[in-house]
């Protein structure tokens, strides 16, 4: 039978599905077939955002502090290869073609020495605020998070087409009470990051701040101190 | 800014690498989730399993979330009903566990302490509980033991003891009276809010 071409089966069966009522084999089926049909999918989303207003009434449960640990033990891996990107190891395998044994070996002395002497720890940042700074089409572009008490920006490109551009975009904090934006840097591209020291002063104009922007400036940033060009992006910033 | 916005934000920045971020999502809305796992497996080991799994594929997943799928806390919560689901029948199938014996009937009593009662008789405005008031008992009592309980129709055909057909009436039967409800009340309240 297909349930494709009759739309109250698929809306009957959605709704099962987001009960909780088929059987395994069903589910997995009806699983399958929410990968094919957009419109299958969007009677099992509309069943969602139904049935699980009835979860409201659920009383919370702090779950056990192991769990979170667990899950940051899995979820960092990923997370420090992402971060190595930059392949020693590519080097290495360059140096093994020329077969001279020792080098490698000093190589890899030199790495371990220096890597334990000066090794760059990734920033643990205590999350004060964040803000996401989106397209028109409400696709991130780029994520700011701020860290207070460190004194720390982090601002991660979630964008990859803009990188083209000859011109640069320029973050923008607009303090409270009136006060003229302050900058907070040039923006990075293409998945790269950029990791912040703010002085005290940029700090005090961030506190209670609400609002982010992005400048279009010149290559290389405002000359000025203000914005110069127009205002492409705004953000709510998230205070947490 | 709403509660909504936060976690759109927080999902978004987890989306981008920021552990910070996921952590700060997972402290809110990890206590509901887990209460949800707990609800459908009633063994907390379980629950803890599922809520673990969950937050892992919510992390690798986080970049696809969009605002069709409804708001962040609903798609959260598939992900975790889902699992829950997935890990009872496949853990009741592999202990040979008798499917009744895990429903919760102070669930569904009568009494006005039970969590059913509490839901229907709380916030009039919710339109869903609205809906759900005016079902008839046994698809109410169908519907809630299938949600909170991730329970089959053959499970629900044992509790009630009465023919598949019949449950899966109730269910569609439930099923249509609410949409057709909550459909109705949400034109209504369109209509009445345009200037």
């Amino acid at each position: 039978m297909n349930y494709l071409k009759s739309p109250e089966l698929i809306d009957q069966i959605a709704a099962a599905y987001v009960l909780g009522t088929l059987k395994t084999l069903t589910r997995k089926r009806f699983e399958r077939l929410m990968v094919q049909s957009q419109s299958v999918r969007e009677a099992v989303w509309y069943w969602e955002s139904q049935l699980h207003t009835l979860d409201a009434f659920t009383e919370e449960e702090k779950p056990p502090e192991k769990i979170w640990a667990a899950i940051l033990k899995q979820i960092k891996p990923v997370i420090q290869r992402q971060k190595s990107s930059f392949s020693f190891w590519e080097n290495f395998t360059f140096l093994r073609g020329w077969g001279v044994f020792t080098t490698a070996c000093s190589f890899i002395f030199a790495f371990l020495f220096f890597s334990t002497q000066f090794s760059v720890q990734p920033i643990q940042l205590r999350l004060n605020q964040i803000a996401v700074i989106q397209s028109a089409q409400h696709k991130p572009l780029w994520v700011a998070s701020v860290d207070l008490q460190q004194g720390l920006i982090v601002v991660k490109a979630m964008n990859e087409t803009a990188e083209q551009l000859e011109k640069s975009f320029e973050l923008w904090v607009l303090p409270k009470g009136g006060l003229p934006p302050q900058s907070l840097g040039l923006l990075p591209f293409g998945g790269q990051r950029f990791e912040r020291a703010l002085s005290v002063n940029v700090l005090k104009k961030l506190e209670g701040a609400e609002t982010l922007a992005v400048s279009i400036e010149p290559k290389g940033g405002s000359s000025t101190g203000l914005p110069t060009g127009p205002i492409a992006y705004t953000a709510p910033v998230v205070e947490l | 800014m709403s509660q909504a916005e936060i976690l759109l934000s927080l999902l978004r920045a987890s989306a981008s690498g920021s552990v910070e971020a996921f952590s700060r999502l997972y402290q809110i809305t990890a206590p509901k989730l887990f209460a949800t796992c707990r609800k459908i497996l009633k063994r907390h080991d379980w629950a803890e399993d599922v809520l673990q799994e969950s937050f892992i594929k919510i992390w690798h997943n986080a970049s696809e979330y969009h605002s069709d799928r409804g708001s962040v806390m609903g798609w959260m919560t598939a992900i975790t009903r889902y699992r829950a689901i997935d890990f009872l029948r496949a853990h009741k199938y592999h202990h040979k566990l008798d499917p009744l014996d895990s429903i919760d009937e102070s669930f569904y009593g009568n009494s006005l302490e039970n969590p059913l009662q509490q839901a229907l008789s709380g916030d009039a405005s919710n339109v869903l509980m609205g809906c759900i008031n005016t079902l008839a008992q046994d698809q109410k009592q169908v519907l809630f033991m299938a949600y909170f309980q991730g329970l089959t129709y053959d499970v629900l055909m044992k509790k009630f003891n009465v023919h598949l057909g019949t449950v899966k009436s109730w269910v569609r039967r439930g099923i249509e009276s609410l949409k057709k409800c909550v459909t109705k009340n949400f034109d209504c309240e369109e209509k009445t809010s345009m200037p």
